[in-house]
Parts: structure tokens; C-alpha cells; sequence
């Protein structure tokens, strides 16, 4: 995995938190052996290097495993540093900072943005190659800056009830993709993406939406309607390379491969790319949500013990999103111990409870999840 | 008041720990030590607290739920306050009012009374919170 591209996924989330909290005044991620990854504008390399000796002389001699975060409270303010795989975030803020927000964004955010990125940039090598195919910018371009479009490497699974899609060519693609992009290109749109087929340079270009079993999630998975993989002239289990076609304030395409936008097809310098085109619409999928743990008390004659009850709020935005599809169960992930969970929910009964960023778990299911009280946990919906 | 297992000199650390076998408060000593006495007796009989030591210029009081070795609570504590020091002075936030390390296992709270130190060490899942705040009530 390349520094570079883990540095702008983290460079954004720092930007992000920031944003959240104006209360932080610095935050940087180092590594293991103090090389620094990324960091806010407000911190200089030396600043770094202090922190992380004064954190590796904690560890070094640390008799209570390995450390996973320290925070040093001050009169004026604390600094908190948290391990996540071999990365430290430190994040300084004042006493004013929301604990709890900060806490939940070092958390939750920063891991999922390391836990995502190799996912989604599996193969370094392709985007390499990429980068150097694509145009480079002219000095008096007056649009705004945008960052190069992403490329990223996908194996095809099927998607549709086989022959019922006939020639449609539709193509679901991992919700974490499409954060990224967001995150990336900002208000840009990103209606369309762009499908090359690594052995070929076979490109297919068409609308995409998101991939709704969580089954392929996460998973470096794309799914491809029998229309778009026959245009492509591969099957399930093929690699693909995804980049987004951005579009700018005035509708210009700056993908790479579009330095003609309306074209139909297109020429690469070695290969004959088709391009297509499908007419299909966008759809949002809900972000993964995060809660605070709530006891559930209660009789286990009068109802389930395994069920977990979560705001009616977020249960109808599930369904105003997925319509007719059947949300029965979800998955819950401890934020700290990445153990998961998959079982059935029911809206909060106590009104008290609405509203407030909380799940309900019974006990049992606590101590399954091996989380408790107070603990933060992230939910998604099963979509059967 | 009996609050200390087991008596021995720790070479590894700066400070000289003298163990207080009674675990008496001295006679001058205010009334908030006594106090603080009795909330750490409190504390130690959670079974998810596994060692403290309360620590002056010249003398520490320790609890050990098990046969641990208080060396390397010592050496971790010290080194704690001593990396507080130095970030919070590089980042200008005043000084040490505590310090929360979370391993794998187990956690420390470590906390600056002043004159004297506590630090607790406690099981992973144990309620630090609870904790600091029977130390240290919030003030409202």
C-alpha cells in the first residue's frame, strides 16, 4: 500500500474532524518507527518526532499489553493518541473539545478510513500505471484544482436474476468507493464510472449504484449485470480497474480516458476502448450508523433476549431507502473491538431514549459483542 | 488499615518507593489523605481493580490483587507522568490532571493529587469513569 494515498484518505479525515471539532488544535498520524504519515497545517515535523518518543517510551515498557490509546488530560487541554495497526493518531484539543464527538471520530472515523483504504486501492501497481497514462494538466487551465481521478482494482461478481437483465448493463460498487470519492472530488458529481478490463483495455462507461448486500461489502467486490460483463468480454471473478468520470462545475468530464466527453468511443494509445453508455439512475444508500450502548432490561418472555432495539428514526430511513426490500436483522460492530454481530432489532419503546444516538442491547448480546454501557457501536442494515 | 500486601524496595525507578506496611495516614497528615484512604479501600474491592499505588515524595502506598510484581506498575507509572510533562508542556496545556492508558488487557488511570500520585490499574472492561469521579468528585 502506498503512504501517498493512505496520506490523502487521512489528510481529508483530519481535515474532517477538524471540522467537527474547531476545538482541536492539532492532529497528525505517525508510525511505529515515527515516520509521519500525515498531518494537520498547524503541526511542524518536530513537534511529531517529540510526541512520538514520549509515546514509545510509554510502549516500550508498557506491562499492559499493547497500548491501543493514552490520553495525557492537562489543566488547559489534553492530547490523545490512539493505535490503529501500525498508525498512532494524535489528536491535541482544548478542554472545551466535545469529548465524546472526538472520541467517537478518532474511533470510529480514522479506522474505518485505514481499514477501507487497502480495500479500495488493492493494487498500488495499477494505479501507477494509471497515473501516468492520464493527461497532465495545462498551466493556464482555469478550472479548479481536482485530485487525479482514482483507480481501483475489482473482482466481478454477478449481480440480477441471470437472463432477467438481459442486455442491461448496470454495475453495483462498494459504498466505501463512493465515500471516497465524495470525500475527494467534494461537489463535483460523480454520476458515472468508468470499467477497464485489465487484460484487454476493454472500457465500459455507465452509471453506477451501490451494492446493496453487505455480503460484497468491503470485499474489493464489484457487481456486474450479464449486459455489462458481455460488453466487457469477461465473467465473474475477472479483475477490473474502476476510476470515477468527474464531472466539474460545467459539466466537463475530467476522467483520464475522456479527454473527448461526449464521445462514444474513444481511442487509448495502444488499445481500442468501446465505450457505453446506460442509462441508469443513482441511488443513496444510507451512511453505516454509529450509537452509543443503552442496557436493555427486561423479561425474556416478552420477546426475544437476542433483539436489540434501535430508534424508530433510523428504521425509517432504512426503509424510505431500500422500499421494498425486507430489513429484518443488522449488524452491529463494536467500535473498539471490531467484534460483529448479526441479529434481529425492534424500534426503542422508551421515548426517552429517541433521538439520542442509542441502541438498546440486552445483556447477553453485550457480552457476545463484548462491548457494554457507554461503548460505541456501528449498525447497518441486512437488506435480504 | 491494612492495604498493602507485601513490602519491597524498587531499585528500577528514580523515585525511592518506601512501602507503607500500616498503611496509616500519618497524624499531621489532612484529612482529605484519610479520606482518600478510604475511597481506595473502597475501590480495591472491585475485583476488576488489580493494583494501585499511591505515591508521595517519600513513601508509597500499594495494593496487589495478585501476586503481581509492582516493579513494572511502578516503572510504567513514573514513565507516564514523565511523558505527560513533556507532551503537555510541547503543547502548552498546562499541567498533568490525569492520564488514561488502555492496553490490550488491562488499563491505568494515573492521577495527579498534588503532592502525591495514584495510579490504578484495572481490568480492560472496568468503569474508569466510576472511578475517577469517587477520586476526584466533579465539582458542579
Amino acid at each position: 500500500m502506498d503512504n501517498d494515498m493512505y496520506a490523502l484518505a487521512l489528510k481529508n479525515t483530519l481535515n474532517e474532524i477538524k471540522n467537527v471539532c474547531p476545538d482541536v488544535s492539532h492532529s497528525f498520524i505517525f508510525k511505529e518507527n515515527q515516520e509521519i504519515l500525515t498531518k494537520d497545517e498547524n503541526t511542524d515535523e518536530r513537534t511529531i518526532k517529540k510526541t512520538a518518543i514520549a509515546f514509545s517510551a510509554i510502549t516500550e515498557m508498557a506491562e499492559i499489553g499493547e497500548a491501543e490509546s493514552v490520553t495525557f488530560q492537562g489543566t488547559n487541554g489534553r492530547v490523545n493518541i490512539t493505535h490503529f495497526n501500525d498508525f498512532y493518531l494524535t489528536t491535541v484539543a482544548s478542554n472545551e473539545a466535545d469529548e465524546k464527538a472526538l472520541t467517537s471520530l478518532t474511533r470510529v472515523l480514522v479506522p474505518t478510513m485505514l481499514k477501507l483504504t487497502p480495500k479500495i486501492f488493492p493494487s498500488q501497481d495499477h494505479f501507477k500505471e494509471n497515473k501516468l497514462k492520464q493527461q497532465p494538466e495545462t498551466p493556464d487551465n482555469p478550472e479548479p484544482y481536482l485530485p487525479d481521478p482514482i483507480v481501483s482494482q475489482f473482482k466481478v461478481e454477478n449481480f440480477g436474476l441471470g437472463g432477467v437483465l438481459g442486455s442491461t448493463i448496470a454495475i453495483r460498487i462498494d459504498r466505501a468507493l463512493i465515500a471516497q470519492w465524495n470525500e475527494l472530488y467534494g461537489d463535483n458529481k460523480i454520476e458515472e464510472a468508468i470499467i477497464e478490463e485489465t487484460a484487454t483495455g476493454k472500457s465500459l462507461r455507465c452509471k453506477f449504484k451501490l451494492i446493496k448486500e453487505s455480503k460484497y461489502e468491503a470485499k474489493g467486490i464489484i457487481q456486474m449485470s450479464e449486459g455489462a460483463q458481455r460488453a466487457l468480454k469477461i465473467q465473474k471473478g475477472a479483475e477490473v480497474l474502476v476510476k470515477p468520470v468527474i464531472k466539474n462545475q460545467n459539466d466537463n468530464d475530467i476522467s483520464s480516458d475522456d479527454s473527448e466527453p461526449e464521445a462514444e468511443e474513444s481511442t487509448s494509445n495502444t488499445e481500442e476502448v468501446e465505450v457505453y453508455r446506460a442509462p441508469e439512475s443513482y441511488l443513496p444508500d444510507p451512511l453505516v450508523s454509529q450509537f452509543m450502548v443503552e442496557n436493555l432490561k427486561g423479561f425474556g418472555f416478552l420477546g426475544s433476549p437476542d433483539t436489540v432495539r434501535i430508534d424508530p428514526a433510523v428504521i425509517q430511513q432504512w426503509n424510505e431507502l431500500y422500499e421494498d426490500k425486507k430489513i429484518e436483522e443488522l449488524i452491529i460492530e463494536d467500535t473498539v473491538t471490531g467484534t460483529t454481530l448479526r441479529c434481529k432489532f425492534k424500534p426503542i419503546k422508551d421515548s426517552k431514549f429517541e433521538d439520542k444516538g442509542i441502541i438498546q442491547i440486552p445483556e447477553k448480546v453485550q457480552l457476545t459483542l463484548q462491548t457494554r454501557k457507554g461503548a460505541l457501536v456501528v449498525i447497518k442494515p441486512v437488506i435480504e | 488499615m491494612t492495604i498493602v500486601k507485601r513490602k519491597r524496595a524498587i531499585s528500577e525507578t528514580s523515585t525511592t518507593i518506601i512501602l507503607d506496611v500500616s498503611g496509616a495516614t500519618e497524624a499531621e497528615e489532612a484529612r482529605n489523605a484519610i479520606d482518600l484512604l478510604a475511597t481506595l479501600q473502597e475501590i480495591r474491592k472491585s475485583d476488576k481493580v488489580i493494583a494501585f499505588i499511591l505515591r508521595s515524595a517519600t513513601r508509597a502506598t500499594v495494593y496487589l490483587r495478585d501476586d503481581e510484581e509492582i516493579s513494572k506498575y511502578a516503572i510504567l507509572s513514573t514513565q507516564l507522568f514523565d511523558s505527560s510533562e513533556q507532551l503537555l508542556e510541547l503543547f502548552d496545556l498546562g499541567d498533568t490532571e490525569n492520564i488514561l492508558i488502555e492496553g490490550k488487557n488491562i488499563k491505568a488511570l494515573c492521577i495527579n493529587l498534588g503532592e502525591k500520585t495514584l495510579s490504578i490499574f484495572m481490568e480492560r472492561n472496568a468503569d474508569h469513569t466510576e472511578i475517577l469521579n469517587r477520586i476526584l468528585p466533579p465539582t458542579e
